[in-house]
């Protein structure tokens, strides 16, 4: 019969032998690692001269040559790594003519061997390496790949390397569907996948605005008001989007809707500062001030008393915005109203003006600032005075 | 076996007069038997040149080798000392350095451009370098553009020097921002390249201690960082920068921009 001595005792053996177990694997890697050092440093020792020639004619017109005599895997492996690193660097001729040097080298192939191998991590590195390399001819590899992947963070390399070998915007949008089909909040990371890519993207999310899917049309959006322009032909989809029971798509469609004077009507303003949400609101009275659309003071002037804050806040600095003429409706404010949010809102923002005017009158020699600083002052003087005697008259 | 001079002169004045390209190699060898350089003929003439005609001289009182490849730019000629300099290391032939150029491209006189090598081949220290020849380094050292680089990654230091190098201006690399300005200190240069991304000083400290420095009227700054925020770009222009590009980025238009500014 087994004692509880004896049970601790096997129970120590046990634990020792796993303890060895583990250092061993551990020495073991850690020669690995240091060999795979030695082997990287003895490699750029030997192609040091070789990097120099790459480095200096990297922008003459013919191909750059692969090193003479046999080059192993291993070796190939490590120029890889530093090709890759100079490929982060550069644009233009310098970064393709290290791709085709990579080409020369037979890295592609390799990689494209590599995609097709038995374990998960290799055929992400290689489509990673691909990508880098931009390989055009491994792409529908590559798409297969992503389809047959399942939801975890790998998709997103194998994404970013299929945007970096895309052909054509029809690969793109492949890629897009592969992605939103795990149906996942990840759409201004997708943007910026495309973002790699070396295809005009404007076209490909100006489509996606006609589509029925919400993703698509989300990814869309995002990607036009990160580009910050309007592609032509966008306007009616555009507007029937203004209208989504979605509220993301509502706001990031007026966004962008925003970013063009041209879209601006007048009755769209009307529509939009009158809008149901107040993040609408709040963009547009943002917008009018950007913009520098004067003829809309008066109705910004009313949105400085709107119920939301943010509303009020952009109103008030968007008037500051447009001048003079703004800044009076700001100080007619003050006369106007006796108390409440819109008083404060306006009463705040003119202190500020004044202060930010005082600072860079007294910075600058520009003699049109300085006159601007005053004309404000004197508006702001007259109705404070008024505002003081409207004061001083009810207390009396 | 004293040949070289009269036999390259020649050959170069018939390549310009017949108008043809022809890359020039210097080597600083061990004394060679008149063995050994028909061993290196007989190893490198037929596989190596499929293009163009090599030919070989040695010249022994100098102990220098001279190789002339017909048809060869700069990049082929660079590429073909490559070999060179490899056989002749493992043959423990090689005594110092090699010194590569190619007409017309390093110079539009073919008797000035051989010279001026068998000038700069016997000043050339080292052991084992390829020093590419430069007609504007030889010809007016005082009057280059003088270029300081300070950046943490070696690998844009590295590129860099050996481009700008190649484009006739004299670099200076700086690792972190305390040893770029004990070089802009020493070295007074016309432009510094920086990063903002700097150990001990970062880029905005190196170019506020620049905008004080007495000498930094002389001196354009250029930022090359990956940072793409405006308020980045703002203050790098309120700081004095002449000229802000971000990474990636295209070096011919690095160096257009340099050019610019230097002008």
């Amino acid at each position: 019969m087994e004692t509880p001595l004896a049970t601790a005792v096997l129970f120590l053996y046990a634990l020792c032998a796993v303890m060895i177990v583990g250092l061993v694997v551990l020495f073991a890697l850690k020669i690995r690692n240091s060999s795979a050092d030695n082997k990287a440093r003895h490699c750029q020792e030997k192609y040091r001269d070789y990097f120099v020639y790459l480095q200096a004619h990297g922008e003459e017109e013919e191909r750059l040559k692969v090193p003479h005599g046999e080059v192993t895997q291993s070796e190939k492996q490590i120029m890889q790594k530093k090709l890759f690193e100079l490929m982060e660097l550069f644009t233009g001729v310098h970064r393709q003519k290290l791709i085709w040097l990579c080409e020369d080298l037979g890295l592609i192939e390799l990689d494209r061997k590599r995609l097709k191998g038995a374990w998960k991590w290799t055929r992400v590195d290689a489509a990673y390496n691909l990508g880098m390399m931009r390989s055009k001819e491994a792409l529908p590899d590559l798409l297969q790949l992503l389809e047959k992947s399942s939801y975890d963070p790998s998709i997103f390399i194998i994404a970013r390397s299929i945007a970096r070998c895309a052909r054509d915007t029809g690969d793109l949008r492949e890629m897009v569907l592969l992605l939103v089909r795990y149906k996942k909040n990840f759409h201004e990371l997708i943007v910026d996948i495309l973002s790699d890519s070396q295809i005009d993207t404007a076209p490909l999310f100006a489509s996606f605005l006609r589509e029925t899917s919400t993703d698509l049309v989300k990814i869309g959006l995002i990607g036009l008001l990160a580009q910050s322009q309007s592609q032509p032909g966008i306007e009616s989809a555009l507007y029937k989007l203004i209208e989504s029971e979605d509220k993301d798509i509502r706001i990031k469609a007026v966004k962008l809707v925003c970013q063009d004077v041209r879209y601006l009507t007048e009755q769209r303003v009307k529509a939009f500062m009158n809008h149901k949400d107040w993040e609408i609101r709040a963009m547009m009275a943002k917008a009018v001030g950007g913009l520098g659309l004067a003829g809309y003071i008066p109705m910004l002037k009313s949105a400085v008393g709107d119920s939301s804050w943010w509303v009020r806040h952009h109103s008030a600095y968007s008037l500051t915005a447009l001048e003079v003429e703004g800044f009076a409706a700001l100080c007619e404010i003050l006369r106007e109203e006796r108390m409440g949010n819109k008083l404060q809102m306006a009463h705040e923002v003119i202190q500020e003006e004044l202060e930010k005017g005082k600072r860079q009158a007294a910075a600058t020699q520009d003699v049109e600032k300085q006159l601007q600083y005053n004309q404000k002052l004197h508006l702001y003087h007259k109705s404070y005075r008024k505002t003081i005697s409207t004061v001083a008259a009810l207390e009396r | 076996m004293s040949n070289l001079v009269p036999v390259f002169y020649q050959l170069l004045t018939n390549m310009e007069a017949s108008q043809s390209a022809c890359g020039v190699i210097l080597v600083a060898c061990k004394n060679l038997s008149k063995e050994s350089v028909e061993a290196i003929k007989r190893d490198f003439s037929p596989k190596e040149t499929d293009s163009g005609e090599t030919h070989f001289a040695y010249d022994k009182t100098k102990n220098l080798l001279g190789i002339m490849v017909e048809q060869h730019n700069l990049a082929d000629t660079h590429f073909f000392a490559l070999r060179v300099k490899d056989y002749l290391q493992e043959s423990q032939l090689l005594s110092g350095s090699l010194l590569i150029a190619s007409f017309p491209e390093s110079s539009a006189s073919s008797g000035q451009l051989f010279m001026r090598m068998m000038q700069e081949i016997k000043d050339l220290d080292g052991y084992g370098e390829i020093k590419i020849y430069d007609q504007r380094n030889s010809a007016d050292a005082e009057e280059q553009t003088r270029i300081l680089l300070v950046n943490h990654d070696e690998h844009v230091n590295e590129f860099l020097r050996i481009y700008l190098e190649r484009k006739g201006y004299m670099v200076t690399v700086a690792n972190d921002g305390m040893d770029g300005m004990e070089k802009y200190r020493e070295w007074s240069p016309d432009l510094v390249i920086t990063d903002l991304n700097l150990p001990i000083l970062n880029g905005y400290q190196l170019m506020e201690k620049i905008k004080h420095h007495e000498a930094s009227a002389m001196s354009k700054i250029v930022v090359l960082t990956d940072k793409r925020l405006e308020e980045d770009v703002q203050k790098s222009f309120a700081l004095g920068a002449a000229d802000y590009i971000t990474k990636p980025f295209s070096p011919i238009e690095l160096e257009a921009r340099v050019r610019r500014l230097i002008s």
